[in-house]
């Protein structure tokens, strides 16, 4: 064993799309937010002011993607958010009543009512709606490292090597990123861990400090990388690539052999809102009247039987078990840790990223499991500890130089699943809208007039909105298909009526200010980040060659 | 009882139905092209096309009374055991959606942008996707310098260190076809693309060229550096000797990804020092 202990970096990933209708009272699709903030943002907040408040050292990794800010600092949204947490505590009051004389239900109806008001009371008193601020300020308490991610979760290996579509991508995030964390990010969460040679130049240039990639992006690195994933490499533009261990992974998100599978945990698939009569149910949905999960459920996993025969769920019996997992996840990572710290020479690092919305949306009880494995981490063992990928690079700057594999965490590694029959159409589309909008912002000429400058920022905005990775996977998994094809298109349809009028279209303020106030992101986004830069290619693929004799 | 048809076949109702009650509802409702989809689309198609229905009688001021020739189910009853489903990016949509007017769809976007353009993208290891777009004058102006008939054909270039075509290859493609996936079963190459016409003689004119992209590698990177390379050979020699998981299902993927880690933990750090002249790598011709 090395004289220092090992290190585990838990790296949780909070990312939604940007989805906000001003125009519509109700949208289903923006219940995304509200239902993430009631189940996982608000939960694992409190799990991390909790331990902070109880004096428990630790250090936890969160990637908050600038969509995902923007929508939590949204003023109509927030508005919604409370409409969403109000509704939960009015269905919960409700079902207090109805349950009179069901002992079992009635128990889960007051848990739930007590659960959801204490948490609308902190949302509305203590938060003052602000999300993303109790983040910043566990960061700057030392508790967290938060990362940026690419400004839309855009998918970089799809971009056709466009330099300064990628690299608007970037650039968009970290000033995003600085204005509202009041520092630079260190690291950046590859929207997918989508990466390409190549990439690690434009995150240099942006004066990033580290990425992620997944296992196969380092064991297919080049070269070999000595410690395999437990280390990390030093690409050739002086930033660093984090491998993810997949079997930190599969342990918690496995069907098999997964802890979120477990008899006694809360059953997702359950929700009243598919149980109760519509009429009883009208009030707590939104003005729609459609049926959607309501976030109260009564029941558990309890075996492969249907949903009608689930038992009922007991909260405290699963409290336990989130305990007994969390120390059976520790002497798991405490094995794997001591195995690996007697044949490295220099302290093992495993990396353990998860998408944030697992703990919590999926499995209810994950924010109880993270908060008992962090305790367990800080007072029961003495193998390893808690560290961010930004302290790993402080502590040990000298690294193996190497450059990753091209790789994704998705479907098969690389980009099938955002790039297949269903959702390859849009590229043809947005490859010539970042190629337009290029030649927009390298154009001189006077067109535009005094708009000029809001057209060119709009014209952006739509186009990084149009690039979200989220629509492409939506047509993959196939959910609401429609509503993926509908961004698309409009944000597409969007920037090239911005773009007509640049060009010398009839100018139309009403029209800019229309999509100004409906695609509000990124307030003081710099259209300057699409010029090209020489070495830059732009219209790969457009060579037409002589026609040889 | 008379209400909603969406509310009565939820989409959790439709989930446990067997497909051919699933076809009779369809059948029932007049949902065109039933037949052609599988279960999954059948639910989703089948849900969204009830709620239009009942956006429909809605309007006209009256409920439809449906008699119908299933047997209503349970309530809620999950097609999928719980701990199967694996958890998405995005929360599921189990949500019907708002109710759509014909002004919520955006219109289709543009067919043509006017111009030739062939691109190459980078599926994985072993896949390309071309897509392409040529001016009909393009074409008629190729075309015309053919005696007789000629057709479009996909070339694909392997190219080699030096950019020069190392092999080629030629796919007849249709002539409505705007796009390709191309198997070259190559990781790690480069590769350009053209478009061109050619006839029964087997003369050929060019079109248009890609751009050139360099296929993923699918295995450990052939380089050794004796500087640091501490993974013992043998292990390696385990990673090259794994099958692959293409043409792989999710599962064997994941599987593959496991053993490449189980393998680096096994042996990350044994001492042995190697020789830069590495066993040769199954992932072919690198730079």
């Amino acid at each position: 064993m090395s004289a220092r202990p090992a290190r585990l970096a838990l790296v949780l990933h909070h990312h939604l799309p940007y989805i906000r209708h001003p125009e519509y009272e109700d949208f289903m699709e923006e219940d995304w937010l509200h239902q993430a903030v009631a189940e996982t943002y608000l939960p694992l907040l409190e799990v991390f002011e909790r331990l902070r408040g109880d004096r428990v050292p630790y250090r936890v990794t969160v990637s908050l993607t600038p969509p995902l800010v923007s929508m939590l600092d949204d003023a109509l949204l927030r508005e919604r958010t409370e409409r969403h947490l109000t509704r939960l505590l009015r269905l919960a009051e409700a079902e207090v009543l109805r349950t009179r004389g069901d002992e079992g239900r009635a128990r889960l109806a007051h848990y739930y009512r007590d659960h959801f008001g204490g948490m609308r009371d902190r949302y509305l008193g203590e938060y003052r709606r602000d999300i993303v601020s109790r983040y910043r300020d566990l960061q700057d308490s030392g508790h967290l490292e938060i990362v940026t991610c690419c400004a839309t979760h855009g998918f970089l290996p799809l971009m056709n090597d466009h330099r300064p579509a990628m690299r608007a991508q970037i650039a968009v995030a970290v000033e995003h990123y600085q204005a509202r964390f009041g520092r630079r990010p260190r690291g950046i969460w590859l929207a997918e861990c989508g990466y390409q040679p190549g990439v690690e130049q434009l995150l240099a240039d942006a004066g990033l400090e580290y990425f992620f990639v997944d296992t196969h992006g380092l064991a297919f690195a080049e070269p070999r990388p000595r410690y395999g994933v437990f280390a990390p490499v030093m690409t050739g533009a002086g930033v660093a690539a984090f491998g993810r261990d997949l079997e930190t992974s599969h342990q918690v998100w496995s069907a098999d052999a997964g802890y979120p599978g477990d008899a006694v945990y809360r059953e997702y698939y359950r929700d009243l809102g598919w149980d109760l009569d519509l009429d009883y149910l009208k009030p707590f949905l939104g003005h729609h009247g459609f049926r959607k999960n309501t976030g109260l459920k009564y029941h558990r996993v309890t075996g492969r039987v249907p949903l009608h025969e689930k038992a009922l769920y007991d909260p405290w019996a699963a409290r336990d078990k989130a305990d007994e997992h969390a120390g059976n996840f520790l002497f798991n990572r405490e094995r794997q840790l001591e195995e690996l710290a007697g044949r490295m020479e220099r302290p093992p690092l495993v990396v353990a990223p998860y998408d944030a919305e697992l703990f919590g949306h999926w499995w209810y009880e994950g924010p109880r499991f993270l908060e008992s494995f962090i305790r367990k981490v800080a007072y029961d063992t003495g193998v390893f500890h808690l560290v961010s990928p930004g302290d790993v690079l402080s502590e040990q700057p000298v690294n193996q130089r190497a450059t990753p594999g091209f790789s994704s965490w998705g479907y098969k590694g690389y980009c099938e699943f955002w790039l297949n029959g269903s959702n390859d159409w849009i590229y043809r589309h947005l490859h010539q809208a970042q190629e337009r909008m290029t030649r927009l912002a390298d154009a001189e000429g006077p067109q535009g007039g005094h708009l000029k400058p809001r057209l060119l920022a709009q014209a952006g905005r739509e186009l990084l909105l149009a690039q979200s990775s989220d629509w492409a996977f939506i047509m993959k998994t196939g959910t609401v298909v429609e509503y993926a094809e509908k961004r698309t298109k409009e944000h597409l349809h969007r920037f090239h009526a911005l773009a007509d009028m640049l060009e010398g279209a009839p100018l139309d303020e009403g029209r800019l200010a229309d999509f100004e106030s409906r695609d509000n992101i990124f307030h003081a986004i710099d259209w300057r980040h699409w010029r090209s830069r020489p070495g830059d290619v732009l219209a790969a693929g457009a060579v037409r060659m002589p026609a040889a004799g | 009882m008379a209400g909603r048809l969406s509310d009565r076949y939820s989409l959790t109702t439709l989930a446990v139905l067997r497909v051919a009650d699933l076809r009779a509802l369809a059948r029932e409702h007049q949902l065109i092209g039933a037949s052609a989809l599988r279960k999954a689309e059948l639910i989703t198609a089948l849900h969204r096309h009830l709620v239009h229905l009942d956006a429909a009688a809605a309007e006209r001021g009256r409920e439809r009374a449906e008699r119908l020739p299933v047997q209503a189910p349970p309530p809620a009853v999950a097609a999928v055991p719980a701990s199967e489903t694996t958890p998405a990016a995005a929360p599921p949509a189990d949500d019907p959606g708002a109710m759509r007017d014909p002004s919520w769809y955006a219109p289709p976007l543009a067919e043509r942008y006017g111009i030739d353009r062939l691109t190459l993208m980078v599926r994985d290891p072993h896949w390309l996707f071309c897509y392409w777009e040529l001016r009909p004058e393009l074409l008629a102006a190729v075309r015309a310098e053919f005696p007789g008939p000629s057709w479009t054909v996909l070339r694909i270039l392997h190219l080699d260190e030096a950019e020069a075509v190392y092999d080629t290859w030629t796919i007849d493609i249709g002539g409505d076809a705007v796009s390709w996936y191309v198997n070259t079963g190559r990781p790690g190459a480069r590769f350009r693309a053209e478009l061109g016409l050619t006839d029964a003689d087997g003369r050929y004119r060019l079109l248009v060229a890609s751009n050139t992209v360099t296929a993923p590698m699918d295995a450990p990177s052939a380089r050794w550096d004796e500087e640091w390379v501490g993974v013992s050979r043998e292990v390696w020699e385990q990673i090259e000797r794994m099958p692959r998981p293409f043409p792989g299902s999710v599962a064997g993927w994941d599987q593959f990804r496991r053993d490449l880690a189980r393998l680096g933990a096994e042996r990350v750090g044994a001492s042995e020092r190697l020789s830069a002249a590495a066993p040769g790598s199954a992932a072919g011709k690198r730079s």
